[in-house]
This record gives C-alpha cells, structure tokens and sequence, in this order.
C-alpha cells in the first residue's frame, strides 16, 4: 500500500467518523448534564433549530426570542419553572412550544391571546369568502373589504382549518412576508363574451328622431387559462 | 496527487451533507426570514409572485402605452379613494383598514371626475385624464355604493359600460378596448326593413323584421397572461377588430357611401373633395384607408377637414354642435344618416343638397324629404342608414334612379346592414 492510499483511507474513516460519532458520542457525553430551567430560563432552541436561528438573525423578527412567539398563546399552559424547581408548572396544551399563527400576534387586540402581541396586520376581511378563524381580522372600522388577498388568505384558512399545516392564514402571510419558495397557479380569464342587439326606444323629442340603441343583453367572462408563477426564495 | 483530489472531494462534500441537514429541520425554508418593510417604498416584490402581469407591464412599457411610466402601487396602493392600506415606514407602523397590501382599482378612480395627479415610477407627477363622458360614472358598486351614471346618449358604447357597472364591474369595458383582453361579440339586428312606397311616402306597412340575424366578431389578443395589464396606445385600438361587421358593411358599399358614383364628381358642389367618399366606384379601394380617422369622420366629428379639389387649400372647419365637440362622446358618436343630412343638420354648410332633400321651397309633398323624415321621426335610428343606402349602397345612385323605387308604388324589401 502506498502512501497515498494510506491517507486517503485515513481520510474516509475520519470523515465517517465525524457523521456518525456525534451521535455515538451524544448518548454518552452530557445526557446527564440538566439545563437548569429555574426563573423561567429555557432550553435553548438554537440546539435542534439552528436553521431557524439563522433565518431569525436576518430577520424583522430578529430582536425576538424563539418564546416570544412559541410560548406566546395565552389560552396555552406552557410547562414552566417559575422560581426554583419547587415551582413548576407542568404544561397541559403544550410542553415546551407550541406552533403559531401570525395571527396571534398580529390580530386586531392581540393583547387579549398574546404574551407578545405585535402591530395590527389590519385590511383583510375573511367573513367575505364565508370563512371563519378564530383570530380577530377585522370590525367595523379595519374592514378590510377593499383587498385585492383576501381570497388568499380565507383559502389559506380554510385549509389549514382540515390540516396539520400551518396555522390560519400563517401561510398566505409567509407568503409575501418571508423569504419562502412559493407556486401558485392562476385561472385566469382572457376574455369575453359580448351579445348585443338592437333594439327600438322611440321617438326622442330632443333629438327628433326615433331612438335606437345597441342593447347588450349578456356578458360573460370567458377564456380562463392556467398560469403559474413561481416566486424563488 | 489524485488521491489529494479525491479526499478533499470527499471532505467537501461532508460538510455539504451536514450544512443542508442543518435546513431540513424547518417545515418551510425560509419561514423565519421575515422580511424587513420599515423602508419608506414598498418593501414587498409585487412581482415576485406576478412575474407575469410584470411581463405584460413590460409590454405596455415597450409599447409606451398608457400606463407605462407607473408602479405597480400607483394604481393597486392608490391613495384618492380613501383606502387605507397598512403602511410600515420609518414613522411606524399603521394597520390597513380597507386594504392590506393592495385593491383591485376601479379605472375610473383615477379616471373618473377630473382625472388624478399620481406620482409615477420616476417621481414625476403626472395626470391620468378623465374618461370623457364615462367619467361621470360616480363609482363602483362592489364598494357597496349605489351606482348613479349619467352617460350621455350620444355616447355610442353608453350601453356597454352601464352593463358592465351592472354587473359590479365596468373595468371590463374598459378593458375590452383599452387592453390585450380579448373580446367575443355577437350582434344581433333585425334581417330586413319592409317597405311600401305610396308617392314617396312609408304606409303603415313599413316594418322591421321580427327576425334577427347575428354576426359574431371574435376578436383574440395576444398576451402571456390575461392581456389587463397590456395597456395599448390609443394609436393602437382599431374600431374595426370589435365593428367588423360595419368594416365588412364599408368594404361592400353598405354602411356609408364610400365609394363614389362615376357620373358624380369626386368634389361636392362647394368645390370640396367628397366628406366620406374614398374612391370611385369599380375602381380599387384601398382598405387600410377604412381606419379610425376614417370612423372618426363621422363618428367623432369635432373638425371637418376638406381640402378644395382646384386650389389644393385644405380648409378646417369647426363644428361646436356636435356632441362629440361638446364633449359628450368618449370614442364614438351614435350617429346616423339623418345626423349630418337634413334641413336643421347643424352641418348644412357641408350639404347644399340637404341630403337629397328639397329645400324649403318645394313644392314637391312626394319627395325624398317626406322619405327622410318619415324615416327620421317613425323608425329607429339603426334603419335610418339603411334606408338611405337603399339607393346608396356600392354608389347605385348614379343618376339611374329607375330602380325599383323608381317604377311606382312598390313594396321594397331592403337587407339591413350594420
């Protein structure tokens, strides 16, 4: 066997090494090292999500803690160590985190169901398209009547109404606000269809003549195609 | 050396392995990136996911048609209708109230009233004109506000755009002319007019056929989308894609007289070239002279323009009276032969003849004025045209007026054209 052999065989067993020995490694190193959860601190989510952290970093969500929005629900017992570990609160809807919805934060009084309630989303009417959330979208003043997405973001509730997908209308809201892959397929009409006939008015003392007009007696939107667009993240 | 390759190769990809198992924990990448919109401008890439109205806006743009100078926030963030859209800048942060992100706009919110000033994509104001006499439409009724329009009757399409604010939505008319969106059409008219001549005078037997006959104009657009947002200069809309019919009427002599009889001058009697004449009868016609201006002649009559057969001097005459000068006509004018052709025609000056009509100082009770204005005054307008293209069409009146109308009392039975 030749030198180079040799190291590359070092190689290959090093680098398998470094797959598979973290979590050889992990069943033994530190699983007896407890992360102290006393006065409310946490486990430290970065450890499984270091994804999600990155993204946050760069986020408009930057300055918010992974339990600002994960732990936020106020209709949610999130398991808890308020003082030392005599005081513990054991979580009954959720342990350690629970998904959210924008919504939550960012609903009409979100004060009232959030720990951390954000800015008012405002403009959007979901009760047009006959569909219900359980999160405060709009009254009397914040109508939301006018929006070009409300039938995005009641399709979005709908579905996630009979899903484990993301909650509410979470997904319509990414969909503009984060930087994630998005295809859509529109139906869109091209056309239409026009049918106009003559017909008689009578005799018009203004003018002086006898009155006719091209009446249009239908319309109807034609010629839908299909089209998808694909927003990169 | 090779082996060097083959284990950096080997390393390198390792540490591709562990970075994009770093990615496959979130449930959708990218989730937690939220975007940044505190900036001043829309913070939010319309056409990410609208690549392709973008296109189509992209064709406006290379077209120069209108509307090729605005942002996507020009028309769909507008800010003259009381909307209010949520709006995050660096004065903070403000909630939408009737709108989120963007409405879908009614045309004549800019367009309605006396137009609108808007800032386009270069930070220029400029003026989006009002839409004559549509403009009066008070606004949309998806907004759940009463729809009141006061269109004109003169306005030749008042028809359409009423029907389409019927519906909720009069953006359709507009698009229908204005845009790529294509348009599918069916007229209907009655098939014929029947008429007994008594001494030049209709009888009671004079009727319109209860049966119609249709023609159906299809007239498809390119786009890559839906062609609404292809915005077509105003050089570029033809009357002739959605009229056909009367296109195909003027080719066959029987929607105006186009042509010239042989025996007539090509001048008028004031020493003019002809008003609508294009050529003599049996002699070619060029049919890309049947275009909007040529339409406009009569349809959108603001100036005559005549140029005198001897000296070459073209003349411009000004006629205040019509609806379209008085700024009652969007495009077209509703118009008929009886409009410019008879004794109180406001266009007197341009027809000595009065249309065939004899002057006040005739004696003659059974002559072409008692047909005139019988027809004028007892059946509609769109019979009226056909009535005088009778002896009109193809430029029959060559002096020969032996025709059928010409041997007695006879029942005529004439085909209407558009």
């Amino acid at each position: 066997m030749d030198y180079g052999k040799a190291v590359l065989i070092t190689i290959i067993v090093f680098a398998l090494g470094v797959i598979v020995l973290p979590n050889t490694v992990s069943l033994f190193a530190g699983e007896h090292y407890w992360y102290n959860l006393s006065y409310n601190k946490t486990v430290p989510c970065v450890k499984c999500h270091a994804d999600v952290y990155e993204e946050l970093k760069l986020s408009a969500h930057r300055n918010l803690r992974c339990e600002d929005c994960h732990r936020a629900n106020k209709s949610i017992t999130y398991a808890s160590v308020s003082g030392s570990y005599t005081n513990v609160t054991p979580g009954k809807e959720a342990h350690a985190a629970s998904c959210v919805a924008c919504m939550l934060c960012h609903q009409i009084n979100a004060s009232h169901a959030s720990r951390v309630p954000g800015p008012y989303a405002g403009g959007f009417n979901v009760t047009l398209f006959g569909v219900t959330s359980s999160y405060n979208y709009s009254n009397s003043t914040y109508n939301g009547i006018c929006e070009a997405h409300n039938s995005l973001v009641a399709h979005a509730i709908a579905k996630a109404n009979n899903s484990s997908l993301l909650l509410d209308s979470t997904e319509a809201c990414l969909s503009c606000h984060a930087d994630i892959e998005v295809k859509m397929n529109f139906n869109v009409s091209t056309g239409m269809n026009v049918y106009a006939k003559d017909v008689v008015l009578g005799y018009n003392a203004t003018t002086g003549i006898n009155e006719s007009e091209v009446e249009i007696t239908g319309l109807y939107i034609t010629d839908f195609k299909n089209v998808t667009e694909v927003k990169l993240s | 050396m090779r082996s060097w390759a083959v284990a950096l190769i080997l390393v390198i990809a390792i540490a591709g392995l562990f970075i994009s198992n770093i990615k496959v924990v979130s449930l959708i990448k990218g989730s937690h990136y939220v975007k940044d919109i505190s900036g001043n401008g829309n913070d939010v890439n319309c056409s990410a996911c609208h690549k392709h109205v973008a296109e189509e806006m992209a064709i406006t743009r290379a077209l120069h048609g209108p509307h090729w100078d605005l942002t996507c926030e020009d028309c769909h963030r507008y800010n003259g209708t009381g909307i209010s859209f949520a709006t995050a800048n660096s004065s903070g942060v403000f909630p939408g109230k009737q709108a989120h992100a963007a409405y879908v706009p009614s045309c004549l919110d800019c367009h309605g009233g006396k137009g609108a000033w808007i800032v386009n994509a270069s930070g220029v104001l400029v003026h989006a004109p009002p839409a004559r006499t549509f403009n009066v439409t008070t606004t949309v009724n998806y907004r759940n506000v009463t729809v009141i329009s006061s269109i004109p009757n003169a306005t030749a399409h008042k028809q359409f755009v009423a029907y389409c604010e019927k519906m909720g939505d009069e953006n359709l008319a507009c698009l229908a002319c204005h845009t790529n969106y294509s348009i599918n059409i069916s007229f209907s008219y009655p098939d014929y007019i029947y008429v007994d001549i008594l001494n030049w005078t209709f009888t009671t037997s004079t009727q319109i056929s209860s049966t119609y006959k249709v023609y159906n104009v299809s007239y498809v657009k390119n786009s890559i989308f839906s062609g609404k947002h292809v915005f077509l200069p105003l050089k570029d809309i033809n009357c002739s894609k959605c009229h056909e019919n009367i296109y195909l009427g003027l080719i066959n002599g029987k929607h105006a007289p186009i042509y010239i009889a042989s025996k007539w001058p090509v001048y008028n009697f004031w020493g003019f070239y002809r008003y609508h004449g294009l050529t003599y009868y049996g002699t070619p016609l060029n049919t890309s002279w049947i275009n909007n201006t040529y339409c406009d002649e009569c349809h959108y009559c603001v100036n005559v323009t005549l140029t005198n057969y001897t000296t070459g001097v073209t003349y411009t005459f000004r006629n205040p009276f019509t609806a379209a000068a008085k700024g009652l006509v969007h495009c077209a004018e509703k118009v008929s032969c009886y409009t410019c052709h008879h004794r109180n025609s406001t266009y007197w000056w341009l027809d000595p003849y009065y249309a065939i009509v004899n002057m006040s100082s005739s004696t003659v009770a059974y002559d072409h004025e008692n047909l005139i204005n019988a027809t004028a005054v007892n059946y509609p307008r769109f019979v009226h045209g056909d009535i005088c293209m009778a002896c009109h069409e193809a430029a029959y009146h060559n002096g020969q007026c032996g025709s059928e109308c010409h041997v007695g009392n006879q029942a005529v039975t004439q085909y209407t054209e558009p």
